[in-house]
């Protein structure tokens, strides 16, 4: 085994960071075209979804143990198809950290640095993003772990939104929105809180037993659901439903137009508290996609793939420079997200029970 | 060795951040900015820009002046580009402190004013507006009150009227999602140039929808308004004539500290699809002045509190039927039978139903304080 061991605690703050990052910024937003003024619901139905997914990659990863996504997928598919399932591992990370950087480096230009172009700006993201993922697990995982330090200031940070003028009568009426419409919803803020399928990967490496890591996944999830809904009903809360379908960034927003005597302009400084969770984000991205092909062709070493990989997002964020453009490659990797934290993981786990020699005679 | 130095070298490249500078010594402030309507339909910006005094020399703080310059465009945007002809100096708006507008362009839509400030970043949006009475570019064109900068005067005109509850805290922020909200309407501090060139706020200009009524609420009643939408400031004031038997003017009335510590708006919508609200205030009296002094007895503060308590509820629906008039939805009732009774909302024209519903106020009052004598 390549990697040094994770413990508990470590893995709770990993789904956490892995799971906030850049979408939290633009939630009610994207769900507030679907579910309007109940898009709050539609966060704790996004939990739901979410928990069921975490139940089928538990059950699946309980199964196998000291075993990743990577070997499973070889397990049962075969050395061909096993390996192709691998290769588009690696291949999605690489489109989850281009969306991010690209993201990143939109929301940079719009909102802080207009004229600095966007090659510096993602440069700066993908070169803390290398130095960081190039370390061995334990080394991100600890990392990862002080960085929830951040994450409480930004709270700390979103309280100067009371000041605003709060009417909660925006959260309602219940009807405004139908079911349909709220499972719409959800489906966004599902897209928000992606990064749980860390747990295919680093499954093996967590020390503790599959019961406590179930629970902490667990409150990993309902944590970050929390955070979200926080953020949600604060914003609906601060902004008329139909301001909300005009404002892409509500949470920088609310902030924006506070002013006090020491203070002003307390979006930039939570924007720039907030890069912190986009670079974990992508660092974990990084160590997906990275560890997908160190198995394909560097016999697990993840030192080479870290570098090429990194390029090869820089070389991408290029392409994608403006508006449109950018919204077309987020909904594809939206969109194709579902195969791999959904899908595959099904699959195999359908495969694991049909077949259940297999597994154990590899134990 | 050789790494270190890679990584200095690129850290000199990269972490310089030149392309996003701007210095001060380079940029002009805008600090009050006013909009007016040109009779050719184009905007009229009078800015006020803040520069350092050429002759102010020695140490310390460079003495500052006001600089008024004036503009025409089609939109705010235009008359800021011909604008930046003139200055000296890269024009910044992002510190702007106060928007005036005028009273005839507020008349129309004023969301269109307003774009170029939620849109582009820079922009300060928790400048306060104002509404001139006649045209902003008189008051700007002050350029010295009260021994103050114009923008700063006003500044500081609003923020006291702010805190003693005479005019509402409206920021550019604040108003934007009203302005959006079909069950809500907002009001603008409305101040005046007086005769020997001092401001004065005369009370709040009621909007109807993005439009200037036309209809003001006086200082003297915009407290009560502004209690009633539960905007209370740290102080609230107010004089009442509660003894109008009395000869003599100065004891016909009591002056009241007020703490509003109750606000509720319940609606209900009756069969046949009739709304109305009741809006229930209750307020703690502390009382400041009351030139009749008999207020040794329980009975008599009792009977004070209960004239006081009528005086309030006669304001209150005074003000209620102001702001029906001039279908101002202030209270932001419409957003309140929106979110309880979605099904009526749907089913009417509140911009019509509005002026018609039955709005009743409900003042409890307790007086608590008389001050340090009887």
């Amino acid at each position: 085994m390549n990697e040094k061991s994770i413990s508990l605690n470590q893995m709770l703050f990993v789904i956490i960071q892995a799971q906030v990052g850049i979408g939290l910024l633009g939630l009610p937003y994207k769900a507030q075209k679907y579910a309007k003024g109940n898009s709050w619901i539609s966060v704790i139905v996004a939990w739901i979804f979410i928990q069921i997914f975490i139940i089928i990659i538990w059950m699946l990863m309980k199964r196998h143990k000291g075993k990743t996504i990577l070997d499973i997928s070889q397990l049962f598919l075969g050395k061909y198809l096993g390996k192709l399932i691998n290769f588009s591992y690696s291949l999605y990370g690489v489109l989850v950290m281009s969306n991010v950087v690209i993201l990143y480096a939109d929301l940079i230009q719009r909102w802080i640095l207009e004229r600095t172009p966007r090659s510096v700006t993602t440069f700066l993201l993908v070169s803390t993003g290398i130095y960081l993922g190039k370390q061995n697990l334990r080394v991100i995982a600890r990392f990862l772990t002080i960085v929830n330090v951040v994450l409480l200031l930004l709270f700390v940070l979103s309280f100067f939104a009371f000041s605003n003028n709060l009417s909660f009568t925006n959260l309602l009426p219940l009807s405004q929105s139908n079911m349909k419409e709220i499972i719409l919803g959800s489906y966004q803020v599902t897209l928000a809180m992606l990064g749980f399928e860390i747990m295919l990967f680093i499954f093996p490496f967590v020390q503790g037993n599959e019961k406590q890591m179930f629970k902490k996944m667990t409150v990993a999830i309902t944590l970050v659901m929390i955070t979200y809904l926080y953020f949600a009903i604060l914003t609906l809360a601060t902004f008329s439903p139909e301001e909300i379908a005009i404002i892409p960034e509500p949470v920088l927003y609310m902030l924006k137009g506070l002013s006090f005597h020491v203070v002003e302009r307390i979006d930039m400084i939570f924007l720039s508290y907030w890069i912190i969770p986009i670079a974990t984000s992508f660092v974990i991205y990084l160590y997906i996609s990275s560890s997908a092909a160190a198995q394909l062709f560097h016999k697990g070493k993840r030192k080479y793939p870290v570098w090429y990989i990194s390029a090869l997002v820089y070389g991408i964020s290029f392409v994608f420079t403006d508006e449109i453009k950018i919204q077309m490659f987020s909904d594809f990797v939206s969109n194709i997200s579902f195969i791999f934290i959904f899908a595959i993981p099904l699959v195999l786990l359908i495969l694991s029970i049909i077949f259940k020699n297999r597994g154990i005679s590899h134990n | 060795m050789k790494k270190t130095v890679i990584f200095l070298i690129l850290c000199m490249l990269i972490l310089t951040g030149c392309w996003d500078q701007d210095l001060l010594k380079d940029t002009r402030l805008a600090v009050g900015v006013g909009y007016d309507q040109l009779e050719n339909g184009e905007l009229l910006q009078t800015t006020d820009i803040r520069v350092p005094k050429i002759d102010s020399g020695g140490t310390g703080r460079p003495a500052m002046t006001a600089v008024i310059m004036k503009s025409t465009g089609a939109t705010p945007r235009q008359s800021r580009m011909s604008l930046e002809k003139e200055v000296a100096g890269n024009y910044a708006p992002n510190k702007v402190l106060v928007y005036v507008i005028g009273e005839e362009l507020a008349k129309k839509d004023i969301y269109p004013i307003f774009d170029v400030l939620y849109r582009y970043p820079r922009n300060s949006l928790g400048a306060k507006i104002v509404l001139a009475k006649g045209r902003a570019e008189e008051l700007i064109s002050l350029k010295i009150v009260e021994e103050k900068l114009i923008s700063d005067a006003l500044l500081k005109i609003i923020e006291s009227g702010e805190d003693d509850t005479f005019i509402p805290r409206v920021s550019v922020q604040s108003v934007c999602p009203v302005l959006f909200n079909a069950g809500q309407d907002f009001a603008l501090p409305k101040v005046e140039k007086s005769d020997n060139d001092q401001i004065t706020i005369t009370g709040m200009a009621l909007f109807s929808g993005n439009k200037y009524t036309g209809v003001d609420v006086t200082t003297e009643d915009s407290g009560m308004l502004l209690i009633l939408n539960n905007e209370e400031s740290k102080l609230t004031r107010f004089n009442l004539k509660v003894n109008p038997e009395e000869k003599r003017k100065t004891n016909q009335y009591v002056n009241v500290h007020i703490f509003p510590n109750k606000h509720d708006i319940k609606i209900s919508v009756s069969k046949s699809n009739q709304v109305s609200a009741v809006v229930r205030i209750r307020l703690k009296v502390h009382v400041n002045e009351y030139a009749l002094n008999n207020l040794s007895s329980k009975k008599a503060v009792e009977s004070l509190s209960k004239k006081i308590n009528e005086q309030f509820t006669i304001k209150a629906q005074e003000v209620i039927s102001e702001i029906q008039k001039a279908n101002c939805d202030y209270l932001g009732i419409g957003r309140r039978v929106q979110a309880y009774y979605p099904k009526t909302w749907a089913a009417m024209d509140w911009n019509q139903v509005y002026p018609t519903i039955q709005i009743n106020p409900k003042v409890e009052t307790q007086i608590i304080e008389t001050g340090i004598i009887k």
